[in-house]
């Protein structure tokens, strides 16, 4: 093992967090509410997984890289709602 | 080579100055302030080429020289007591990340109650930390033992931090004659192997995220560095004597051992009062001899079964207590004789905790003690405070 891992604790290789999972972190999911959309993008700078793209008003949530925190819909409360992971039985908290 | 007269401080800037150190970041504490001022007159006045970083505490101190030594700088700091209370958590990180960091600590005792005065319980308190330990009797020691800490903490089998110990005004404020090394001869001993962790045009990431998949892994690799340091350590003081002509020996010494039916174990300042009480007992024929332990972290485990061999008894003295256990030199000492048949006994002192002074005469009276009454209190936790006050 000691050969396969670096002396200091480290990724070598930029990014490589990105290609982690985070989906199941979450305990809520944003949810996209119909509606009209202003394009200012704040959503997706507040995001900090880079899991959100606005293209000509066309929000996706990248679900993969989600973790729940829920900053996007602080930040738009217009478009976006945070919604329980898990409902009924498996809820964690419901 | 130079004959200086010299307090702790100056001798650990001298040997700041003489390691060529690049990074200091300090938030100067009592009583290690002035070892602070020293290093910053050196570089004001051109005589060492390194950059001062002033922060604003004690754990920022640290955390600048993680960031220096990242990208491979020599680095060195100090600190003591409550400085190195807050600095804890970057304590962990600097070893945690294998950097090289030299630190010099001033034993000071820690609060509450407030106090200013000598005891190792700062130092103690980070015995998990994952640094070595080195604890220095006089500042000749104190300046030889920074120059070897950079070998050691730059060895490739170790990059680990090391912290140099010596006392609270016992050696921070009082003057000795010191011999300083000429440049070229340290610059011999100590050629800066620079092994940068960072590095712009290789992108990485540092202390990332681990789970359960590797952190034992990596703390497994660390407690192996930690390890291995011993012999490291008892390498760089076999050459720096050859070199420089002075013998630390390593991790312990063995001061008049030999035939001794009773051997005092303790480290820091009470060494060097400790071997005149040596010899004031020996000459009135009473076969005493010494154990002084240098390095407390990695614990020379294997040189305290040794020197136990055949003793009728071990008089180990510290100047730190642990709640509810004792001194920790003592609970690692009889750790270590764990299971050896026929160990000798262990009597377990407690003494000079905040600076209280502990003379010839105190030792002595100790050892004394012990070979009157030769009766051992068993157990992990038991042990005396000398000299405690009861009206
Ligand atoms: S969803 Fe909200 S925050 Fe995001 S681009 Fe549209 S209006 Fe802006
Ligand atoms: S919940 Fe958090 S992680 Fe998920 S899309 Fe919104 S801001 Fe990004």
């Amino acid at each position: 093992m000691s050969d396969r891992l670096p002396v200091t604790p480290m990724a070598t290789e930029p990014g490589s967090m990105s290609r982690k999972s985070k989906g199941a972190w979450r305990e809520q999911r944003p949810k996209i509410k119909p509606g009209d959309c202003q394009d200012c993008v704040l959503c997706s700078f507040y995001c900090p997984e880079g899991a959100i793209r606005v293209k000509g008003g066309e929000l996706t949530i990248n679900l993969h890289l989600c973790k729940g925190c829920g900053i996007c819909a602080n930040e738009c409360q217009d478009r976006i709602e945070m919604v329980p992971e898990f409902e009924g039985k498996r809820g964690i908290l419901a | 080579m130079a004959l200086c007269l010299l307090n702790g401080n100056e001798a650990a800037a001298e040997a700041v100055r003489l390691a060529r150190v690049e990074v200091i970041p300090g938030y100067p504490i009592t009583p290690e302030s002035p070892l602070i001022e020293k290093v910053n007159q050196f570089i004001a006045g051109g005589r060492l080429d390194g950059t001062f970083i002033r922060v604003e505490s004690d754990h920022s101190a640290l955390a600048a020289a993680v960031g220096a030594a990242l990208v491979g700088s020599r680095t060195f700091t100090g600190t003591n007591s409550q400085g190195l209370a807050l600095m804890s958590e970057v304590v962990h990180h600097t070893a945690g990340l294998r950097l090289p960091v030299v630190m010099a600590v001033v034993n000071r005792a820690l609060s509450a109650p407030h106090s200013r005065f000598p005891d190792h319980g700062d130092a103690i308190a980070q015995e998990s930390a994952g640094w070595l330990q080195l604890y220095c009797e006089n500042n000749q020691e104190v300046l030889d033992t920074i120059i070897q800490a950079f070998r050691i903490a730059e060895d490739e089998r170790v990059r680990l931090p090391v912290m140099v110990n010596y006392e609270a005004y016992i050696q921070t404020h009082t003057s000795e004659p010191v011999h300083v090394p000429e440049q070229v001869v340290v610059d011999e001993f100590l050629p800066l192997r620079r092994r940068p962790v960072l590095d712009v045009d290789h992108p990485a990431a540092v202390n990332l995220p681990t789970d359960h998949q590797y952190y034992t892994e990596f703390k497994e690799q660390q407690h192996g560095a930690m390890l291995a340091s011993a012999a490291v350590i008892r390498e760089v003081a076999l050459e720096f004597f050859h070199r420089f002509g002075r013998d630390w020996k390593g991790t312990t010494e063995q001061y008049r051992c030999e035939d001794a039916e009773f051997v005092m174990v303790t480290m820091g300042s009470m060494v060097s009062t400790a071997r005149e009480a040596v010899d004031r007992m020996r000459a009135a024929g009473r076969r005493i001899g010494l154990l002084k332990v240098r390095s407390f972290r990695p614990f020379p485990e294997d040189e305290i079964t040794a020197v136990a061999a055949g003793r009728r008894g071990l008089v180990v003295i510290d100047r730190n207590l642990v709640y509810g256990v004792g001194g920790a030199l003592a609970r690692e000492v009889k750790a270590a004789l764990y299971g050896v048949a026929s160990a000798p006994h262990i009597y377990a002192f407690v003494a000079g905790l905040g600076g209280r002074d502990v003379t010839v005469d105190d030792m002595e009276y100790m050892v004394s003690q012990v070979m009157a009454s030769g009766r051992e209190r068993k157990g992990m936790t038991a042990f005396d405070f000398y000299g405690l006050k009861t009206s």
